[in-house]
């Protein structure tokens, strides 16, 4: 059993459908909780990164809240032209290149180019963002941060086995987990944004000479990467751990870590108010609210019911061994007459 | 009760404890298994959604889900209802010995009070006793006083005796100076005794018959030397001497007897009415005082005229 007395925080991916994280977090500072230490996958990994980089969990809620404000007023996701039009370039070559030996040899310098691997939208904004909240500085003083990320040596390939996965074909090969502040400061903001690279939409993140992408890939059928709880237990021994699910029926199950107390915040009513990808990619305000007040109210009933059960629970205990105090102290040998 | 602790102790060993996991995963549990039936209700009213679920195993591996919290949970359960009745056990085991315990107390509580009505009447008792020595205190203390009292009363009269024997009043007329020495021990000592006790108490009648006594042996004397056989002598004697007396000597006879009225306390009466006009040359003789006054009776005269004062003052 846990003896550290560690709380943890996991963060999961899911696009869009992080502003239901502020939510979690400002129920979790109002109601003046502490954690230990942080992981996140993906969206999780940007969210987590600014409650790492700052004092507490009261400024933590108040600086994602700005930073999902500033989302919803404009949206991070640029698409990126040249890019686009080369995937719209490459794909009528693809149908047109036994016409001409010339559109063959165009469509194989594409091919070689890997124009998947430039990402069709831009990540400047989200970089820019992130770099408004953290901070090397500002990491090193602050929680634990350890982030998923997916080694991918082919984004195709991957796209290919992520859906395999979904179909319960075959399980993606498991995400990495990087200690932030224990990586060189020049690559902290690359090993973050790796964890959410979205594959084809991002451009896959180069550290160490290895290309990493969105780590809520790996593991699919268990969501080992998009809900990255190991770290927590056997780098930061945690020995309690708060997990944050960003869509409905996740099928992470708690029953594989037998060890650890675990509080998992789940929605009451659909998180999905769109379609799946609609939900990741759009930044629209109306919904980033909604799902604020959806993190909050999930979180005030989870983490509530449990607290008044555990409080009850300890108030039992306490008035049991007052009463059997009271029932010993009978035993004095004392006698009237 | 004895074996109560040893009890407590099977109890312990025999029940597992209630984990802190286990209390969150039972309460948490129930959210995830919320969750999943929410989202098995939603993909499953479509038919894409049932197949594909089928197809990737999603359904069975969310059923498994459940399966397991509600498992999970139920032996939560269990182990939380072996706990609250292990701790109904305990409470139910502290109950019959705070009960075992009440009835002791009861019981001495009750030995406890027979003894307290022992002892109340034994205090009562005591009380008593302490009310009769408080009596025979305040006896023995007003015995005490009066012991004293006759002491200085007695001591009084052997002054004032010793003064008469010694001539002070010899410039007095003779029945003043009786009167006089009658006077003093009236208002000293002496007087406060017979006061105190009474008339008739046997010391008081003691003391009294002395005062006579010692009276008669020194009235004989300065009767002798006076010559006063008669009624009529003693006033023509005492006149004469109370007009060769001063003025206030006079004044201080008369204001001594001014309260003595002629029929009960004649002797006084006529004395009062010789010093408070010694120039006065008829004077009627009160025929209440006997004709031929001998020292006797002029004690007894003036005794029972002071008997007369001391009764009106009690």
């Amino acid at each position: 059993m846990p003896v550290s007395n560690k709380v943890g925080l996991v963060l999961s991916g899911g696009g869009a459908k992080g502003a239901y994280q502020v939510g979690v977090l400002r129920y979790m500072a109002e109601s003046n909780m502490a954690v230990d230490a942080v992981a996140g996958a993906s969206i999780g990994a940007l969210n987590g990164a600014v409650v790492a980089s700052a004092a507490n969990l009261t400024e933590a809620s108040a600086h994602l809240t700005e930073l999902w404000q500033a989302l919803a007023a404009e949206s991070p996701l640029k698409v990126n032209k040249w890019v686009v039009a080369s995937y719209l370039g490459y794909l009528c070559l693809l149908g047109t290149s036994h016409l001409s030996p010339l559109l063959s040899a165009a469509t194989k310098v594409l091919k070689l180019q890997k124009i998947v691997d430039l990402g069709a939208l831009d990540d400047s904004p989200v970089r820019k963002l992130l770099d408004a909240y953290t901070s090397p500085e500002k990491l090193s003083k602050g929680l634990p941060l350890y982030v998923s990320i997916f080694e991918s040596e082919d984004t195709l390939h991957t796209v290919v086995n992520t859906v395999m996965g979904m179909l319960g074909l075959a399980d993606t090969t498991p995400s990495e987990f990087r200690h932030v502040q224990m990586c060189p400061e020049a690559i902290q903001r690359d090993i973050i944004l790796a964890s959410a690279s979205l594959p084809i939409l991002f451009a896959p993140q180069t550290i160490d000479g290895k290309r990493y992408l969105d780590g809520g890939i790996g593991g699919w059928l268990t969501a080992q990467g998009n809900t990255p709880i190991g770290p927590l237990i056997t780098s930061a021994n945690c020995s309690h751990i708060i997990v944050t699910h960003l869509g409905d029926g996740s099928l992470w199950n708690r029953h594989d870590f037998p060890d650890t107390i675990i509080l998992e915040v789940r929605p009451k009513t659909p998180i999905t108010q769109e379609s799946m990808v609609q939900d990741m990619l759009n930044f629209k305000a109306d919904k980033i609210n909604r799902w604020i007040e959806q993190g909050y109210d999930d979180a005030s009933r989870c983490i509530g019911n449990v607290s008044f059960v555990i409080r009850q629970q300890a108030e039992a205990k306490t008035a049991q061994s007052l009463r059997d105090a009271a029932v010993a102290s009978l035993d004095d040998g004392f006698h009237i007459g | 009760m004895d074996n109560s602790p040893i009890l407590f102790e099977n109890l312990t060993r025999a029940h597992p404890q209630l984990t802190e996991k286990a209390l969150v995963d039972f309460v948490n549990g129930l959210e995830v298994i919320d969750d999943h039936i929410r989202y098995r209700q939603l993909t499953d009213s479509h038919f894409a959604g049932r197949l594909l679920g089928f197809v990737s195993g999603e359904s069975a591996k969310r059923q498994h889900a459940i399966d397991q919290n509600v498992a999970a949970s139920l032996a939560t359960v269990s182990t939380w209802l072996q706990c609250l009745q292990k701790q109904q056990l305990h409470s139910d085991l502290a109950v019959t010995k705070i009960a075992h315990k009440l009835s002791e107390t009861r019981q001495g509580v009750m030995r406890l009070q027979a003894r307290h009505e022992a002892l109340r009447q034994d205090v009562d008792k005591l009380l008593l006793a302490m009310d009769d020595m408080d009596k025979n205190f305040c006896q023995l203390s007003l015995r005490i006083e009066q012991v004293n009292d006759g002491r200085l009363a007695s001591q009084q009269m052997d002054a004032v005796f010793s003064k008469w024997q010694a001539g002070h009043l010899q410039h007095f007329p003779v029945v003043a100076r009786l009167f006089l020495v009658f006077d003093e021990l009236y208002w000293g000592d002496f007087g406060n005794y017979c006061r105190q006790c009474g008339w008739q108490h046997r010391e008081i009648a003691r003391l009294s018959q002395q005062v006579k006594d010692n009276s008669l042996v020194q009235l004989k004397q300065d009767w002798a030397q006076a010559k006063l056989p008669t009624a009529y002598d003693w006033q023509s004697h005492t006149r004469q001497n109370l007009q060769g007396l001063a003025t206030e000597h006079n004044g201080l006879i008369a204001y001594l007897t001014e309260d003595a009225e002629d029929v009960v306390m004649p002797l006084l009466w006529g004395l009062n009415q010789l010093a408070d006009k010694p120039e006065k040359a008829n004077l009627s003789v009160n025929n209440r005082i006997p004709f031929f006054l001998t020292p006797e009776n002029a004690i007894n005269r003036v005794s029972h005229d002071f008997e007369v004062r001391y009764a009106s003052i009690q």
